[in-house]
């Protein structure tokens, strides 16, 4: 009888099993449209125009399919858009988000941005950026020679020394920066010109709505404000008067290997003080001038030309911010780790435009090439 | 009487017989030559004699398949021949008597090569070892096999295995206990173990699991090993298998037990762990890094080959999103093809592979690998160009095929590929969770896993710290002071401490 | 295997149960439950820390006075049979509940994260044959599967540098910007991360070095506070106070951040291994269960294990909510678990009245 039991037990054991089947046979990789680039484009103020670029794979050619659909939310056009797919849809393999400047500037960005970062689904190192004219138009681009859009789009937008003058913003990154309450977020600007794509600017942002821009010059300046330790290499041009009276133009192409800022606030909350101490460390890569690097008083006085001008540069900048009322370098954040009480967004602005600059610059060249 | 009752009643018979011993087995009345003719009716192979010595009348018995003939004539016929009727026994010097009314013990010397001699006038029966077979010669080591040190192994007699670890071990304290078992063949079986070395309690243990053994007969020692474990229905071997003297002589002087079976060329360690079984003798024949190295790629290897087919599966169905772009353009592309849905696919892949390994083992050697080659490369290739399987899929299942060879235990290679198909068919239900899942089952299953009633994932669990220094690393031989915890030796350290 | 009270735990094996116990499913939204003290939340474990060595005192004070006895025999020898059952029961319902709220918490978190359109069931079902499987073992089981859980997660606290390095260390100061309230809101909402070193209650005599067992568990608390306190220096510095209060599993998101060139997503494989921190918090929860069961029938049988699995497996697929479910967890666990950590302290004067101030060896 025990046995008779036993027998019956697994006999509805391993026919429950069966159940089972229909989960080995779920759809794998192949009948997924993994979606690389979205981009975002202005409609009306409840619309959206939602464009997704999905890769087919293929043996020898990569080719891309586009789809494009208007919809209030993004879920809601994920749901359209899976209707117009031959595969099932899916945002595991989401690279970037490019947003329309239009949208960016009159809707804000933080609604669709939430609404994918709640997505357990997205990642969190998915590249946002601002582009010029309409995210489909460049989407749906042709690229001379180069590699299939979202491919080419992430590689370019993925962080590298050359292009580091604005924040690479991921969906946590720009989440962190937009409720941070010290910053204002920045982005990459994007245009489109002659079938290519280029990092043109930083788009600036308060809270979720872009509301200008800043140069790449500035952007470097910024990202070194931040802490970023590797910064793109910087060109200075200085003017001198020689004895002869002639005037000559020193061009000088600055590579930093390592930049070092401390940010400290002083003084009390009525009148903060802000010093910023700015270490840099780095090689000459283009020197035209005719000053004898091995001599060490004309190196010098390089040096302290250097220091000047990143100095007059960084207040005249600074200052600017500071009159608009923007914050992309987080300054707040170090007045903010000396305020007690509760700290917003308000506070912090007020105070920020209180607050008086003391920027100090040091730079150390280590090198200058193998030319004297 | 039910089945269960009359085994139960055989059971008894048999434990009864042990209890009481050959020597009061059951009293017959006085042997004759006739009742050993009786009791081997139709043994073709039996030789009964009857010759007239020195006026005397000798009846002899052998077995003309366990003895060599010329050798009878030589050491027992020509000695008493010689001897002109005085004492046999001082004639025959290896002689030994036997007891008049003891058949089964005549009757087991017989069978075992054993020439029995009746001398009927002098009421004396005598038996003379005169056991001579051939046998196979001492050959390298298949399953086993080391570029240095030395190359012998087992072979099938106990008398020449003992005698490779004598030649090894010695020292008067190396004990061998002998056993008979299998209630109708007889096997004859060897507890080997350094008696100032190996623990007492583990020595009582293996006897008593021993006698609690009645089984007809052995035809190999993996069988038997399998009635000693401690936990037979596990897929894991629980004491360590090999068919090398050398390491054999390493576990008797780490203080394990070694036992043997006649008949069967391998030799059962116990107790041993789950990391032993990823270690060769030839660990410390390389120098100490090399072996480090190679015992880790073991190791991992172990992880990586459950791991790798399964998390193949588990990516392509449940989390695509762990590709990186480059990969994930390599597999989609490769998979565009395919079918079947990964599980499937990775099964029918698996399952070819064993195909091919169990035709390999079956097929003669001079064809056995052109047609491995053919199979691996043709069916290889063919099912990735028609489109019935990923290329990438291919690389995988040879990668995790071949580690699964890495371990020197074939037992736990074997072990491992069972364990692997667990995986798949997780990774098939239930992704990423489903292969943590089976993995944590299976560290559990193993950490309650016991060799002779020692943890089985000593030293993972540590009993004491300086295992680790023969564990995944093996460290220099300086560093190796201490007898493994495992085998709870009397002598603790293997040389003086303090002094180098 | 070892069934019988032998005394099979040695000192590390203590350490690695009382750790892996309290390290668990609350960990995954610690800084979470954490927020209301905002960026100061990273020195509350310490807080916590302080407060859970000043409970153990009682307790342990308590196991000296009985060093064979769990807590189930105390209340029968100290309530006498009738009350002391009752207690019993409670217990063991705890216990079940603390299984249910491990389980539930991380299959939640499976499902939305991991197998997105899947039902909790199966993924469930294996958790819990796995949990039975190892609780059948013995509590040396569950002790040593502790420390095998404790390795191989441990080096997962190396990931936590890809969030360290992307966030801003600085966000710590001020470093006490907060009011007793919301430290006492923070209390209450995160202890339930420290649960676990009560279990300490029942395999006690177990403990092989029982003079020096005091000690051993502070040692598995404080490594748990170390940890607690370095996956919140990297919560503070990678997350802003908003996605600390909204973000329900920061972990997870930690786990995101973790950039490799072979492998993206690796939360995938993190959430995944974490089934081995739930099976060390459920099946030590388990084993209580069923080691009360088994004092209040006198007797070992399997069915006493089955018994709490399946309630806690019927609980959670059951007919209930999934609010009433985690009003259950959330709320009655903790103060059942308050109760139970607080209830030495008045055992302790009961025995003094009874028994008179000195330790006794029973």
């Amino acid at each position: 009888m025990k046995r008779v039991s036993w027998f019956i037990v697994t006999v509805i054991l391993l026919l429950s099993l069966c159940g089972c089947g229909g989960e080995l046979e779920r759809p794998a990789l192949e009948d997924m449209a993994m979606i690389g680039v979205m981009g975002f484009d202005y409609v009306d103020r409840e619309k959206i125009n939602v464009t997704v670029s999905v890769p087919v794979p293929a043996r020898n050619k990569e080719t891309t399919q586009v789809y494009s659909t208007n919809a209030s939310m993004t879920s809601e056009a994920m749901l359209n858009l899976a209707t117009k797919a031959d595969r099932t849809m899916s945002l595991s393999q989401l690279r970037v988000i490019l947003f329309s400047e239009e949208y960016a500037r009159k809707v804000g960005i933080g609604k669709v941005i939430l609404d994918l970062y709640r997505n357990p689904i997205v990642g969190e190192n998915v590249y946002i950026a601002v582009v010029q004219g309409k995210a489909k138009d460049v989407i749906k681009g042709t690229y001379n020679h180069r590699p299939e859009i979202n491919t080419y789009l992430n590689s370019l937008l993925r962080p590298r020394v050359e292009t580091a003058f604005s924040s690479f913003a991921t969906i946590h990154d720009f989440v962190f920066m937009m409720t941070s309450n010290t910053m204002d977020p920045n982005l990459p600007y994007l245009i489109h010109v002659n079938g290519e794509i280029q990092i043109f600017k930083a788009a600036l942002f308060r809270v979720d709505r872009m509301i200008g821009f800043y140069s790449q010059r500035e952007g470097k300046m910024v990202q070194g404000f931040l802490g970023r330790e590797r910064l793109p290499r910087m060109s200075f041009e200085f003017q001198h008067v020689t004895k002869t009276g002639k005037k000559q133009t020193e061009r000088v192409v600055f590579d930093f290997v390592r930049a070092k800022t401390k940010v400290r606030s002083e003084g009390s909350l009525k009148k903060p003080v802000i010093h910023i101490d700015l270490r840099v460390r780095g090689m000459l890569v283009g020197y035209s001038g005719s000053k004898d690097l091995e001599k060490r008083a004309q190196f010098r006085t390089l040096v302290q030309e250097l220091e000047k001008r990143i100095k007059k540069e960084s207040m005249e900048m600074l200052l600017r911010f500071q009159k608009q009322g923007v914050d992309p370098a987080q300054l707040e954040e170090s007045i903010r780790q000396k305020y007690h009480g509760k700290w917003t967004r308000e506070t912090g602005l007020a105070l920020y435009k209180k607050a008086k600059f003391n920027v100090k610059v040091h730079v150390d060249i280590v090198g200058f090439g193998t030319l004297k | 009487m039910k089945p269960t009752e009359w085994w139960r009643a055989q059971v008894e018979a048999i434990r009864e017989k042990r209890r009481i011993g050959s020597v009061q087995a059951r009293r017959s009345e006085q042997i004759t030559p006739d009742m050993v003719k009786q009791c081997m009716q139709n043994v073709d192979d039996l030789s009964s004699l009857s010759l007239k010595m020195n006026d005397e009348e000798v009846h002899v018995f052998f077995l003309d398949t366990l003895v060599d003939v010329s050798q009878i004539y030589e050491n027992v016929f020509l000695p008493l021949q010689r001897s002109d009727g005085r004492d046999p026994m001082q004639a025959l010097p290896f002689s030994q008597e036997c007891l008049l009314d003891d058949m089964e013990t005549l009757m087991s010397n017989l069978l075992r090569g054993h020439t029995i001699l009746f001398f009927l006038e002098r009421d004396l029966i005598l038996h003379v070892n005169t056991f001579q077979v051939p046998h196979r010669s001492i050959t390298k080591s298949e399953t086993e096999a080391t570029v240095l040190g030395p190359q012998d192994s087992f072979v099938e007699m106990l008398e020449i295995n003992l005698s490779l670890l004598r030649r090894r071990l010695a020292t008067p304290h190396l004990k061998v206990s002998s056993y008979t078992i299998g209630t109708e063949a007889q096997n004859k079986i060897a507890i080997i173990y350094l008696d100032n070395i190996a623990n007492a309690e583990n020595v009582e243990r293996v006897k008593k699991r021993l006698d609690n053994v009645i089984y007809p007969g052995f035809v190999g020692m993996p069988v038997l090993k399998q009635m000693l474990e401690d936990k037979p229905y596990s897929p894991f071997p629980q004491f360590g298998l090999t068919g090398r003297p050398d390491n054999a002589t390493a576990a008797l002087l780490d203080g394990r037990i070694v036992i043997m079976l006649n008949g069967s060329p391998d030799a059962a360690i116990c107790p041993t762990s789950f990391l032993e079984m990823f270690s060769s003798p030839e660990d410390f024949y390389n120098r100490w890094s090399t072996a480090s190295l190679l015992r880790m790629i073991r190791f991992f290897g172990l992880f990586i080959t459950i791991m790798l087919t399964s998390s193949y599966v588990s990516v392509l169905t449940y989390h695509p999103e762990m590709l990186p772009p480059a990969l994930l353009t390599i597999l989609s592309e490769s998979r565009s093809r395919v079918p079947f849905p990964p599980v499937i696919e990775v099964l029918i892949i698996e399952l070819v592979i064993e195909i091919l390994r169990e035709a390999g083992i079956r097929m003669p050697t001079k064809i056995g690998q052109t047609i491995g080659i053919v199979g691996g490369i043709v069916i290889g290739t063919a099912s990735v160009q028609a489109g019935l399987a990923s290329n990438i899929l291919i690389v995988l299942v040879s990668v995790s095929a071949l580690l699964s060879f890495v371990p020197p235990n074939f037992l736990m290679s074997n072990a491992i590929r069972l364990v692997r198909y667990g995986f798949i068919l997780m990774a098939g239900l239930l992704g990423m969770y489903g292969q943590m899942l089976a993995l944590a089952f299976l560290f559990a299953h193993l950490l309650n896993l016991t060799s002779l009633g020692t943890p089985y994932m000593a030293p993972g669990v540590p009993r004491q710290w300086t295992d680790l220094m023969n564990s995944l690393v093996r460290a220099p031989l300086k560093f190796i002071v201490n007898r493994n915890r495992m085998s709870r030796a009397k002598q603790k350290h293997v040389r003086p401490v303090g002094e180098d | 295997m070892d069934r019988g009270r032998i005394h099979s735990l040695n000192p590390i094996l203590v350490i690695g149960l009382i750790m892996n116990t309290m390290v668990g499913v609350n960990l995954l939204g610690l800084a979470h439950h954490a927020s209301k003290m905002g960026y100061n939340l990273w020195w509350s474990p310490i807080l916590l820390g302080c407060i859970v060595s000043l409970t153990l005192f009682p307790m342990m004070a308590l196991c000296r006075r009985y060093p064979e006895d769990n807590l189930f025999r105390i209340h029968e020898k100290l309530l006498g049979k009738w009350l002391g059952r009752c207690f019993n029961i409670l217990i063991i319902v705890y216990a079940i509940l603390n299984v249910s709220t491990a389980n539930e918490g991380y299959i939640r978190l499976v499902q939305t994260s991991m197998l997105s359109n899947q039902t909790a069931t199966l993924p469930l079902l294996g958790l819990t044959l796995t949990m039975v499987y190892i609780t059948n073992g013995g509590i040396k089981l569950i002790a040593r599967f502790c420390l095998l859980t404790f390795f191989f997660t441990g080096w997962m606290v190396f990931l936590l540098q890809y969030g360290f390095q992307k966030g801003g260390f600085t966000h710590i100061f001020p470093l006490f910007n907060t009011d007793w309230r919301s430290i006492a809101e923070t209390v209450h909402n995160s202890y339930a991360s420290m649960l676990g070193y009560e279990l300490v209650l029942f395999f006690y005599p177990y403990i092989q070095e029982k003079n020096k067992a005091h000690k051993h568990v502070l040692i598995g608390i404080w490594i748990v506070v170390l940890l607690y306190v370095m996956i919140l220096i990297t919560s503070v510095a990678y997350f802003s106070e908003w996605q600390m209060d909204n973000l329900i599993y920061p972990i997870l998101n930690l786990f995101k951040a973790v950039e490799l060139s072979f492998l993206e997503r690796i939360e995938n494989l993190g959430i995944g291994l974490w089934v081995f921190l739930i099976l060390s918090t459920s099946t030590g929860y388990l084993w209580v269960a069923r080691t009360g069961l088994e004092e209040m029938a006198e007797k070992t049988r399997l069915w006493h294990l089955l018994l709490p699995t399946i309630i806690s497996f019927l609980f959670i697929v059951g007919p209930l909510s999934v609010e009433k479910q985690r009003y259950i967890y959330d709320k009655v666990t903790v103060y059942i678990a308050y109760g139970l950590i607080l209830w030495p302290i008045f055992l302790l004067l009961l025995h003094s009245l009874r028994f008179g101030r000195g330790e006794r060896v029973s």
